[in-house]
């Protein structure tokens, strides 16, 4: 064979190649539409039912655009402009070759204009150009579903990053022909990143903060529209032995997601929602602002399985954080759990603890030296999980800020940080099942911190003094014996 | 004359409810005067040049009234119109939710110092000519609430808070707020406000219009074809604006009327 021959058969299967990609978006622009049907549509974090049709369909799907008021974080309001009435939008699910018919309706009470740009249409603006509604009205257009995928859809009107910012995103999925592979479960997760006026917390209404956005420093990052969006009762389930698909979306309009679930492997992930080759074997996967990517695993033990930006001070302070909970028999050999616990003695540390000078721990002469010191043990030892405002992490840690639980009599306060607490726990109406371990901290530490939290964040004062701790462990010593 | 009508606004001012319907029209208004305004929106170079900065343009000065228009402004306007209330107007020039909330020619209980809104273009367009004025241009409207540059950010901030404010409560009354430097109030904060030329997005004799209306109002089109992308209530007002039609209405559109000097 010359070196013409290979180039041109080498020309030829490039030519080739390419000519399949496009017949393939050719075939589907000419399939046949057979029917009509109205779209199923679902809210977060329900995924609507698999398309099990052999033939396209004319599918029409209406959107009421809703500005409405919400929750955002506990007490926290915000308005969010919404696709169906919540944040993430309704899940819009056709199959490759569907024609679909957008109706975009926006409500009479709404102030603003909005419109639709959805991912999955090959057209002027996917859509936007040809849905621009103004309150009280309603637009139609519609798009041959071409080009299988998970696509966002978003607002997309002036100024777009704000319609983004209060929550105007949602998936839509073109699903594959032959259909993807069977799941036991469907879930549907949106990340967004929220811009509020108050910082993280601040109470009230809280009206959008251009400056924030536009500097790109959010004060939430949230999963499915709100912080707790996923924890607790609300929570996502699975039973072991069952298949879990995620339909992940990032609506930014900011913030790509490390999206990660702890303690999962994802068995296969179709990256950036593309349907035609899943990657084996992902810890964390990137999911681009105005991006997608399916996630399935099997659940194979028990337990709670937490959902997060890996970014982790988004998951740990901003919000972006869910839970899975998986119920089922344990399997000891896929995981064991903890099966000890012994007292560790590395070599020579004796040797070493006798070298050391003794440490000269300086002591308070008062409680106002007492809360200054403690404010240092508490920044080291607690802060952490309690958050350097006390505010803790809802559905995680407690809140020692304002906290009823420091009504309790003082020894009970004492032994929660010398003996530690687990189980389940009821502070300022709302519940926690966690556990804290016991503090090895010297008698002069854990007097100075809590005298510090006793006097700080709107908590009721008082002091303890390292003979109250000391005498708490008398006490306790006694009781043991 | 301009005295007059000065001291008679200052009187509307401190006695808002002396906008009943019996008040002479053009009473209300207050004097903008001429200046420069650059439009908002860039111009397409021609081919073959750059530069598509948008270049300040001459407005003549002007008058505005101080206020939107009430509901009880529009009653009297109703009174001696009745081709305009809501039973009779032509369906080519309202949408079916004119003047939705109104019954037998007068608004819902408790409004009438609101402004009035549900209310179309020619709907306004004839209440201002039947007082002998106009609505302003889309140019100075904003050259008004630009207001030399003065209170920026206090526009910004009631813009945004008033967008964070949930939809559907009773629309206040006007004059509650503090009016700007040329003694206007409410510009933004209580309501839209229709425009003569709402429809173009910056046109004028001396400018080659930017973009089709379409292209300023969705997504990059809106970024990369306007003096200041970081003006998100700026953008919204022109987003507004190219997603109407003459006969649309809104619960929270209104307007106000203008003058020549």
């Amino acid at each position: 064979m010359g070196r013409e021959t290979i180039l041109i058969s080498l020309l030829a299967s490039t030519m080739l190649t390419t000519a399949a990609l496009a017949a393939s978006r050719e075939d589907n622009r000419a399939e046949p539409v057979v029917g009509e049907e109205q779209a199923v549509l679902t809210d977060a974090p329900n995924a609507p039912p698999a398309i099990t049709r052999k033939t396209a369909t004319k599918v029409v799907v209406h959107l009421e655009v809703k500005e409405v008021e919400g929750r955002l974080a506990d007490g926290v309001r915000y308005t969010f402009w919404t696709f169906g009435g919540h944040v993430p939008g309704k899940f819009i699910r056709v199959r490759e070759g569907d024609l679909v018919e957008m109706h975009l309706d926006n409500h009479p009470d709404n102030k603003m204009p909005h419109n639709i740009d959805l991912h999955a249409v090959n057209g002027q603006g996917g859509g936007a150009a040809a849905s621009l509604t103004a309150p009280g009205h309603s637009s139609v257009f519609s798009f041959k579903a071409t080009n299988p995928g998970l696509f966002v859809y978003h607002c997309a009107t002036a100024p777009v990053a704000m319609h983004v910012a209060n929550g105007m995103y949602g998936l839509i999925l073109v699903e594959p022909k032959e259909g993807l592979p069977h799941a036991d479960r469907e879930y549907y997760v949106m990340q967004g990143d929220f811009y509020t006026k108050g910082a993280n917390g601040e109470q009230g209404l809280q009206p959008f903060s251009m400056e924030k956005a536009i500097q790109e420093k959010p004060d939430y990052v949230v999963f499915n529209g709100s912080v707790g969006a996923m924890t607790g009762d609300k929570a996502i389930t699975g039973n072991v032995g069952e298949t879990v698909r995620l339909f992940i979306g990032d609506g930014g309009p900011n913030l790509t997601s490390s999206f990660h679930v702890i303690g999962q492997i994802f068995d296969s992930v179709y990256a950036e929602g593309n349907m035609s080759t899943p990657t084996k074997n992902v810890q964390t996967t990137m999911v681009p602002a105005g991006g997608s990517a399916i996630a399935d695993f099997k659940l194979t033990v028990p337990g709670t399985f937490i959902l997060v930006d890996h970014s982790l001070t988004r998951a740990f302070n901003k919000g972006a954080l869910g839970m899975f909970k998986s119920v089922g028999p344990e399997d000891k050999l896929v995981y064991s759990g903890k099966t000890e616990d012994q007292v560790y003695l590395p070599e020579g540390a004796g040797v070493r603890v006798a070298d050391a000078p003794a440490a000269v721990a300086p002591v308070a002469q008062n409680k106002a030296e007492r809360i200054k010191a403690g404010e240092a043990v508490f920044a080291n030892n607690c802060s952490a999980c309690h958050q350097p405002n006390g505010a803790g992490v809802p559905d995680a840690f407690p809140p020692l800020a304002k906290s009823d639980y420091l009504k309790n009599d003082k020894a009970k306060i004492v032994q929660t940080v010398t003996g530690g607490l687990s189980g389940k726990l009821k502070v300022n109406g709302k519940a926690f099942d966690g556990v804290m371990p016991a503090w090895d901290l010297p008698d002069e530490d854990i007097a100075n911190v809590l005298t510090y939290v006793y006097n700080s964040w709107g908590n009721g004062g008082g002091e303890v003094t390292p003979a109250d701790v000391k005498a708490h462990r008398a006490v306790r010593k006694a009781a043991a014996e | 004359m301009a005295r007059r009508a000065a001291i008679l606004a200052t009187f509307l001012a401190v006695f808002p409810s002396a906008l009943a319907p019996a008040c002479a029209a053009p009473a209300g208004m207050a004097p903008v005067p001429a200046g420069a305004f650059t439009p908002f929106f860039k111009m397409i170079p021609a081919k073959g040049q750059r530069g598509a900065e948008p270049r300040p343009i001459a407005l003549k000065a002007f008058r505005l009234d101080r206020f939107p228009v009430t509901s009880a402004q529009f009653a009297a306007f109703l009174a001696t119109n009745p081709q305009w209330r809501r039973e009779a107007a032509p369906r080519l020039f309202v949408d079916p939710n004119y003047l939705r909330r109104w019954r037998e020619g007068a608004p819902a209980a408790g409004e009438a110092l609101a402004p009035v809104t549900n209310v179309s273009w020619f709907a306004a367009q004839a209440f201002c000519e039947a007082r002998g004025g106009r609505l302003p241009t889309t140019d100075e409207w904003e050259y008004a609430l630009a207001d030399a540059g003065r209170g920026r950010d206090q526009v910004t901030r009631i813009s945004l808070d008033w967008f964070a404010r949930p939809n559907g409560a009773r629309l206040g009354e006007v004059g509650q707020g503090a009016a700007n430097g040329y003694g206007l109030s409410d510009m933004v904060g209580l309501v839209w406000e229709w425009t003569e030329d709402f429809s173009a997005t910056g046109s004028g004799a001396e400018q080659r219009n930017t973009s089709s209306k379409d292209d300023a109002a969705f997504c990059g089109g809106g970024a990369a074809g306007v003096r200041d992308p970081a003006d998100y209530p700026a953008l919204m007002r022109y987003a507004l604006r190219a997603s109407l039609k003459a006969r649309y209405t809104q619960d929270n559109l209104g307007f106000r009327c203008a003058g020549d000097e």
